[in-house]
């Protein structure tokens, strides 16, 4: 009896050490299978870009902040594209909640704005012109008095410095805001730990750490990935007849068969209703061009959201949120400017979208989406869309002690320097008689903000293939200047909208 | 009387040529450091984990760039340095000319930097600094011979930035906006009754 209760005994202890061991291993193979995902993601900044599913498109997605800059403290900064949603849905629940109750707004000078950055901070950069009224609105905050004090929401930030403020830049108007609660929203910072610990970002410094000149603006040093050059090609074609008749079809409806259809020499389809009150263009590069003229009957209307939806609405009936090859397009808003026509007044909504989390930018004054609504109406449509033919953009490098292939932003600055200081020079800009070192200082003192993104270059190689260039780009107050991201050579250059 | 003028006089000279050796001497410092100046880092104590270490080099230059860590740092293995590729004004290559430092290890380095033109700025990113002491040493090196002949030592130290000291009390950032606003409403006041 005594030796069975042994063997029981040990028969207990060899059950529980092998449960041990099991928990051991799966942990083990838990853990290696995390580390392989965060190695081998395609992602520059292991993005959580939305799945087909989340991807709905509707207004309060187009108001989302679509660039954040984090001050993790100790001088250490960021700046992500995606993947941040979790430090925005705590500030959006925190200053829904401080509004209900009662809080104070005060104008602050530029400096108290900086230094209130300074400190462990993020920062929500959105796109131009949105009004305050309209972003309380979506975010679900009581307007009090805020919304009769500031006209425009630009960017909004939140910091340790004060942890019962939040803060707002009105561009527009150049000012910035303290809105002081009742208590404090700690909260709001606490995502960007699990951030920092993830470690898959490029580090930002302040650009006076660079060059020694007086701006306090972040620049990164390089990029932790590699890049390469993206092969893409127009969504539509000048001949491509069926795919042109079915979504010039959405625009005329039950008219349609009173439309004329004339063929230019070129390759222009140009569809035409009366006398030109519609119109709707598809060119040989693959752009898509509707025009309306304005009903005697529309009523101007200054109502942002309403346009908004509008907006949103009329792509996603034109020609939808994906290309009409079916390739999801991963859209944000990137300007809204205040048009008048006829004396009537409204919007026109600039959508641009991203690729493996980065912005894509067009040459000239292109855009990929581009909706004018007028009242009832939309006056205008513009769409330009690629497919991309690879998938593989940036690869993340697995090596520490990595070399990327990424020209360092010191690097062109210091090579390319004059190609800022020309445009400058074009437009009137007077350096005077200054020294190399001197021009180069100023030049430098004059950039506000360094992204990282694509540029669709058209037709470099094939006559139907745009060449996506991963580009430094360097804004400054008036213009955008873009340097190949590989070689460092300037590009292109364009004037701020 | 004329004893106290060849006083007067004796003083004036010596005034006189002491500044003058005093302002040569200012003019000759901010020469040298003007060719190889250290922009980053500024501060002898970083509270971060990260850093950025910047060297303007003015006109044609060659030196030698090395980072130390010291003895007691372990692991520096996982402390990422980020260099720059060559490029235009600047090319970078590897240096066999080690100088070794008492109690410090090499982290990175020795490296031959060669800049053209007017200016340039060399440049490293390090990450995952683990707090303690470092050291950068730039060595100028001669075209012709590889004689050091310009030297900056840099001294810094790597600390948690939970222990980095407040600059100024974060209550007082907001005190000069309460001013203004004093000021602005004293201003309105002025404005409507006069002065």
């Amino acid at each position: 009896m005594k030796i069975f209760s042994e063997k029981e005994k040990m028969k207990t202890l060899s059950i529980v050490v092998l449960f041990c061991i099991t928990i051991l291993l799966l942990y083990f193979i838990w853990e290696d299978s995390m580390f392989k995902k965060d190695n081998f993601s395609l992602n520059a900044v292991n993005i959580e870009e939305k799945n087909e599913e989340a991807v709905v498109n509707t207004t309060a997605d187009f108001l989302e902040p679509f660039r954040i800059r984090i001050n993790f403290g100790g001088g250490k900064y960021t700046v992500l594209y995606t993947g941040f949603n979790s430090v925005w849905q705590n500030f959006i629940s925190a200053y829904r909640e401080a509004s209900q109750q009662e809080i104070y707004v005060e104008e602050i000078l530029p400096s108290q704005w900086n230094e209130v950055l300074n400190y462990e901070s993020v920062k929500f950069d959105f796109g131009s012109n949105i009004p305050y009224n309209a972003m309380a609105e979506i975010i679900n905050a009581n307007k009090n008095q805020t919304n009769e004090i500031i006209e425009i929401f630009s960017s909004a930030a939140y910091s340790e410095v004060s942890p019962e403020s939040f803060f707002i830049y009105d561009d527009k108007n150049k000012k910035y805001y303290q809105i002081i609660c009742e208590k404090e929203y700690k909260d709001v910072l606490e995502p960007i730990s699990t951030i920092e610990k993830r470690n898959v970002y490029d580090i930002y410094n302040p650009i006076n750490t660079f060059f020694g000149v007086e701006n306090n603006n972040l620049m990164p040093h390089s990029l932790k990935n590699s890049v390469q050059e993206i092969s893409g090609e127009q969504e539509i074609h000048y001949y491509e007849t069926g795919k042109i008749n079915a979504i010039a079809e959405t625009f005329f409806g039950e008219s349609f068969d009173f439309v004329r259809k004339i063929v230019e020499t070129n390759g222009t389809v140009i569809y035409m209703y009366g006398y030109g009150q519609k119109m709707f263009i598809v060119d040989s590069r693959g752009f898509l061009e509707y025009k309306q003229e304005i009903n005697d009957m529309n009523n101007s209307s200054n109502d942002y959201l309403k346009s908004l939806s509008s907006a949103i609405e009329f792509i996603k009936n034109h020609g939808n949120w994906k290309t009409l090859n079916g390739t999801n397009i991963y859209p944000y808003l990137k300007d809204s400017i205040v048009v008048e026509k006829n004396n009537k007044t409204g919007y026109r909504f600039i959508f641009q979208y991203r690729i493996n989390g980065y912005p894509v930018s067009y040459q000239g004054n292109n855009s990929a989406l581009e909706v004018e609504v007028i009242g009832n109406q939309i006056t205008y449509y513009k769409r330009y869309l690629l497919d991309q033919k690879d998938t593989l953009q940036f690869m993340t490098n697995s090596n520490q002690d990595y070399e990327s292939n990424v020209m360092s932003t010191v690097n062109i600055l210091n090579n390319s320097y004059e190609y800022i200081k020309e445009a400058y020079i074009k437009e009137g800009y007077d350096f005077g008689e200054k020294s190399k070192l001197e021009i180069f200082n100023e030049v430098v003192g004059l950039i506000y903000r360094v992204d990282v993104g694509y540029l669709s270059y058209e037709r470099r190689h094939y006559e139907e293939e745009i060449q996506l260039i991963p580009v430094w780009i360097f804004t400054t107050d008036k213009y955008e200047f873009f340097f190949d991201a590989r070689s460092g050579n300037p590009i292109d250059w364009k004037a701020l909208r | 009387m004329r004893r106290s003028i060849t006083y007067i006089l004796i003083i004036v000279v010596m005034i006189a040529s002491t500044t003058l050796v005093g302002f040569a001497n200012d003019t000759l410092k901010t020469q040298k450091i003007d060719v190889l100046e250290v922009i980053s880092p500024t501060e002898n104590v970083i509270y971060s984990d990260i850093l950025l270490i910047s060297v303007k080099v003015q006109n044609e230059k060659s030196f030698r760039f090395t980072l130390y860590a010291d003895n007691a740092i372990v692991d520096t293995n996982h402390i990422e340095i980020h260099t720059v590729l060559s490029s235009g004004a600047i090319t970078v290559s590897e240096s066999t000319e080690e100088k070794e430092l008492s109690d410090n290890v090499i982290l990175y380095g020795p490296v031959e930097v060669n800049t053209t033109g007017e200016f340039s700025f060399y440049t490293l990113q390090l990450e995952k600094l683990i707090p303690g002491k470092y050291q950068i040493l730039i060595e100028e090196t001669g075209n012709s011979s590889n004689s050091a002949n310009y030297t900056i030592l840099k001294k810094f130290e790597i600390k948690d930035k939970s222990e980095r000291p407040e600059d100024r009390p974060k209550s007082e950032i907001f005190n000069n906006q309460k001013n203004n606003g004093i000021q602005a409403l004293e201003s309105l006041i002025k404005s409507i009754f006069g002065n």
